[in-house]
């Protein structure tokens, strides 16, 4: 007698066991093939793990708290705060097209924006988001320690109360959109947007860098009617790199610090919003 | 050192250490309730009917590999870091067998519960479904698709999201 071989003919627990070694990606194409294999993916305790593993203790007690009020499974929240997008890279090569992962990215949008865009920016937040290896860690660690990460960011009190905040609204509001959020506004929204979800429509996106990454996603060029804006993609010299660095820097300090417009002085405007950094070479 | 005999579900009869055999929990209490029950000196047969003769033999390739000098009764390991890494090379060679093999072995495994070895298994086949296609999952492992349409439409826009299945999408 040999026992019938196939999947749906192992136990639970051995399949709880195997599709716990699964990265979220696979585990979702298992969930794809079939009603029994479905079943099995959604289970709770495999999301569980999935948030535990993803974003630490201190986070998971505020996830526990949102789904036992709001009575979703951990699969639908897991789903709405995971990004599994693997969009390509842009010539432009921004800040959040690293940081794919919704929350990382809100708070690289957060420290981001009213900023020059220089390299040292770039830098400060790999560093920052590099050294606070998940949410929890920003939830226990002290303010202070915080903002001397982002110094050369400037605002670094705005910013790290911003991010703090939203970090713990991330995991304990039921939130639709990270507009919703302290300190986060359209731009921050319209990234999470394209970035996070997929989204390639540029209706209703004001900003100017996501309407070029936007148009890249979309023609695969930078075709632009506006010359000063272009920067060419590929084969660009450290001449005309070193040029497009200087624009962005003086469009920055033009719109930078100081103009706070009535009404929106709770949320981290972002005028350059974009970290532009010139290509490797 | 005592032997046992394990009997397959195909009737063929292996000998092995009790050591050995220990390693499988479920074959570790059956001796103790035949030891209990016919005394030290009788032969031990302990009959295994879920288990065909073949994943038997390779179970059995296992339990006695790692019950080698080193290993104590319950298979944890008192060893030398280069027996470790020897052992960990054994594993990786022990499992490069076909789709069907690892299932019988898993299902051995999960009946006859030898941790180690089940743990081995489960690596080996999420090994097997890292990195493919919904489609290709099914070819391989003989899923058959029995979703509905409701649930179809479910799935492709969870998978939209995850844009797991963007190229099969665009073909329909």
């Amino acid at each position: 007698m040999t026992p019938q071989a196939g999947f749906p003919s192992l136990p639970l627990e051995t399949c709880l066991v195997i599709f716990a070694k699964l990265d979220v990606n696979s585990l979702i194409n298992m969930a794809a093939t079939c009603r029994g294999m479905r079943v099995v993916a959604k289970e709770n305790s495999l999301w569980k793990q999935i948030a535990a593993a993803k974003w630490g203790r201190e986070a998971l007690a505020l996830c526990e708290k949102n789904v036992a009020s709001n009575q979703i499974t951990w699969f639908e929240f897991c789903k709405h705060r995971l990004c599994l997008l693997r969009s390509p890279r842009s010539p432009l090569n921004l800040v959040q097209e690293v940081y794919i992962d919704p929350w990382q990215h809100i708070v690289s949008c957060l420290l981001c924006s009213r900023t020059s865009g220089s390299e040292r920016v770039r830098c400060t937040i790999s560093f920052f988001l590099y050294h606070c290896q998940d949410a929890s860690y920003i939830l226990l660690a002290d303010d202070e320690e915080l903002q001397s990460l982002i110094e050369p960011l400037g605002l670094q009190e705005t910013r790290i109360r911003a991010v703090k905040q939203m970090t713990v609204a991330f995991f304990e509001k039921d939130w639709k959109d990270p507009s919703e959020f302290y300190g986060c506004g359209k731009f921050t929204s319209d990234s999470w947007r394209i970035f996070c979800r997929g989204e390639r429509s540029s209706k209703g996106v004001e900003d100017a860098t996501l309407l070029r990454y936007l148009r890249w996603r979309n023609t695969g060029s930078f075709v632009d009617p506006n010359p000063r804006q272009l920067r060419s993609s590929k084969g660009a010299g450290t001449k005309c790199n070193g040029v497009a660095k200087k624009v962005s820097e003086r469009s920055g300090r033009k719109h930078g610090r100081g103009q706070t417009e009535p009404g929106n002085s709770r949320v981290l405007r972002s005028h350059t919003k974009n970290i532009v950094m010139a290509p490797p070479h | 050192m005592r032997t046992v005999i394990l009997r397959s579900s195909d009737g063929a009869d292996h000998i092995v250490s009790s050591e050995a055999a220990s390693l499988s929990r479920t074959v570790q209490s059956l001796l103790e309730e035949l030891e209990a029950k016919e005394g030290e000196e009788s032969p031990l047969i302990v009959p295994l009917p879920n288990v065909c003769d073949c994943t038997l033999r390779k179970v059995l390739q296992y339990c006695i590999q790692h019950t080698e000098p080193g290993t104590n009764l319950t298979g944890r390991i008192h060893v030398s870091e280069t027996r470790r890494r020897d052992l960990e090379v054994w594993d990786r060679n022990y499992m490069l067998v076909s789709t069907d093999e690892l299932y019988h072995l898993v299902m051995a495994a999960h009946y006859l519960n030898v941790p180690g070895l089940l743990e081995l298994c489960c690596e080996g086949i999420a090994n097997l479904i890292r990195g493919k296609s919904p489609q290709h999952v099914r070819q391989h492992f003989g899923l058959v698709n029995n979703f509905e349409k409701a649930e179809e439409e479910d799935i492709r826009r969870t998978n939209l999201w995850a844009l797991v299945d963007e190229k099969e999408l665009a073909k329909k």
